[in-house]
């Protein structure tokens, strides 16, 4: 499988690796995702130019209406409009996790990759890391270094890359290790491509199902983890109209206004269905590849 | 099959502990060095408010010893809490340890009384969605339980009480009536926090449930079992699923160190007087000495069930006995 042969079949094949990087989309589950995905992302982008009132405004209506006033959601203790915060907050939710996973993907990645290659005793070392750091429960992990490092978007995204990138490496190295022990890898160390060359052009692209699959599944984790901080008062701070503090903003007037909760929170819970639904597709389609 | 000798056994669960210990060392290191990696002055303004003169801030930093260097202020916090002296809340003014120990409790309950509703229900679940594979049910159950394993706990906490709490009436809108309230109250109160833990663990274990039980349903001795004549239910249970049973003991045991981490949420959705939601206060008034006592108690005990699943796990597999791991 030379990415650089030009024979028919070499073509051919690259042509089907390319449609197989797409049939995610089209079991049952994946057009599930990838709809409610779109919607969302519709929503966080266009939402903050359709929002009817400034959503940082106070006093644009009665404080703590509900929604019979004329505000779709009503609105909160400063008589800011909800629907207007609610359409405004969603960009943190989507953005913060996909850096998060990105910065720790490319950290636990290269080590993962790197050790895969390399094998011996650097690698073990690197494995035993993992698994030590992934003894410890997550949120016990995001907990303690957020209460030393204090909250910031910017520590928040370090905190869960610092979380995700082992997992991700044991992952990453796992499937790196199955591809590595095939000829055409070994031929192309023999003909003595550079490290780079094999890792990004011979392993990576045939590890990518099982890659793909699990930053999917990871997003969905960052996702739940950065709103439930922000719940939890440790992510984002007032006056951010973030979905998470929406929520926990809603939680005090659930008995007068229970939309103002259900709303931000159904919506975080569908995009992190979606991920997981395209985790799942991803998963599926791979291991049919492979039967 | 080889006999096993006691020497084997006694260094295997040598070496689990050794692992353990090794976990519960890093965690030690990553709470003291989390909370204390701001400059001292930090932490006693953090402590103490911010209306303090200068003196005072001397004081409490004399008083806790924060100009040492870290390393010595490190040991001297493990070998303090080793011993059981967990140190004084500089917040409330009073020992850390006796506000511990109730609260967990009633977060160990939380997760057990969680635990007891969730494994039976999932495991029928799994072994209905095993043996009916690849139809509409399956794939429409399956798809279903990976939407709800994808929300996050403050999401499905909420909704329940919106439902039985706000709407119907059924049930108390939070748990605070632990600290105060009547037997039944009390009882009352842990219903829609185990319920939220029930709903988010269950779609884990059906779903391993279900992959590990529809391997063993195809397997030969199962096939021929039934071919053999014996009934439909005990080439079910007999065959397909004690085969099954060390994948779902493992997801029950995932799903049980996951619970404990996931009463830190659930119990700040529901105001329920536990350690996690000791762990999250605390975070936000800055205690360190309550963060480091709470966290390194979640600690250990993850760590404890840790060791002690793994050592079932191989009791129930012979296969896995005397291996190295």
């Amino acid at each position: 499988m030379n990415a650089t042969a030009t024979t028919p079949a070499a073509i051919a094949e690259r042509v089907a690796r390319k449609r197989r990087g797409l049939a995610w989309a089209r079991t049952f589950e994946g057009r599930i995702g990838l709809a409610i995905l779109i919607a969302v992302a519709l929503l966080v982008t266009i939402g903050p130019l359709l929002a009817p009132y400034p959503p940082d405004e106070i006093g644009v209506g009665v404080p703590l209406a509900t929604p019979e006033g004329g505000h779709l959601l009503g609105t909160d203790q400063l008589g800011r409009d909800l629907f207007s915060r609610y359409l405004d907050g969603g960009t943190t939710i989507v953005l913060v996790p996909l850096a998060a996973n990105l910065l720790g993907f490319f950290v636990g990645g290269m080590l993962g990759l790197l050790g895969a290659y390399y094998g011996g005793r650097a690698d073990s070392f690197i494995a035993r890391v993992f698994d030590l750091v992934i003894a410890i429960p997550s949120l016990l992990l995001t907990l303690v270094l957020i209460a030393g490092l204090g909250t910031s978007w910017s520590t928040l995204i370090f905190v869960i890359a610092i979380v995700t990138a082992p997992r991700a490496g044991r992952v990453v190295r796992g499937a790196a290790q199955s591809v590595a022990v095939n000829d055409y890898v070994v031929a192309a160390r023999l003909r003595g491509e550079s490290v780079w060359w094999v890792l990004c052009r011979e392993i990576l692209p045939n590890a990518s199902g099982p890659i793909a699959a699990i930053f999917s599944l990871y997003l969905t984790y960052a996702i739940i983890t950065v709103s439930t901080l922000s719940f939890l008062g440790l992510g984002a701070q007032p006056p951010s109209s973030d979905w998470g503090l929406l929520v926990a903003e809603g939680r005090d007037v659930l008995t007068i206004n229970p939309w103002a909760t259900l709303v931000p929170a159904f919506s975080i819970g569908l995009l992190a269905i979606a991920f997981t639904l395209i985790a799942d597709s991803i998963d599926r389609r791979t291991a049919e590849g492979e039967a | 099959m080889k006999q096993i000798g006691a020497k084997t056994k006694a260094r295997s669960a040598l070496r689990y502990l050794g692992s353990a210990l090794l976990t519960l060392w890093v965690i030690s290191v990553l709470v003291f060095a989390g909370t204390n990696i701001r400059p001292a002055e930090d932490v006693a303004r953090q402590a103490l408010g911010r209306t303090v003169t200068e003196s005072q801030l001397q004081t409490f930093i004399d008083e806790n010893g924060l100009d040492r260097p870290l390393p010595q202020r490190y040991a001297s916090w493990l070998g303090d809490f080793v011993q059981g002296d967990w140190g004084e809340s500089a917040v409330t003014g009073r020992p850390v340890r006796p506000a511990i120990v109730p609260r967990l409790w009633r977060s160990l309950l939380l997760a057990l009384a969680a635990a007891l509703v969730a494994v039976p229900i999932s495991v029928l679940l799994g072994i209905f969605m095993a043996r009916r594979r690849q139809r509409r049910s399956d794939v429409a159950t399956n798809v279903f339980l990976a939407g709800i394993s994808a929300l996050p706990e403050f999401v499905v906490g909420l909704a329940l009480t919106t439902v039985f709490a706000v709407s119907l009436g059924w049930l108390p809108v939070d748990s605070t009536a632990l600290t105060f309230g009547s037997a039944s109250d009390k009882v009352l109160a842990y219903v829609l926090p185990a319920a939220t833990l029930v709903i988010l663990v269950v779609p884990y274990i059906a779903r391993v449930t279900r992959a590990a039980v529809s391997e063993t349903l195809q397997a030969s001795y199962t096939r021929a079992a039934v071919l053999r004549g014996l009934q439909p239910r005990i080439a079910l249970w007999d065959f397909a699923v004690r085969n099954a049973a060390v994948p779902i003991l493992n997801a029950v045991a995932i799903n049980f160190i996951y619970m404990l981490g996931g009463v830190i949420v659930v119990e700040n959705v529901f105001g329920f007087p536990g350690i996690g939601q000791l762990l999250v206060q605390s975070i936000g008034r800055a205690d360190v000495i309550t963060v480091q006592a709470a966290a390194m108690t979640i600690g250990a005990i993850v760590i404890l069930i840790n060791m002690s699943t793994d050592g079932l796990a191989v009791y129930f597999t012979p296969k896995l006995r005397g291996r190295k791991t």
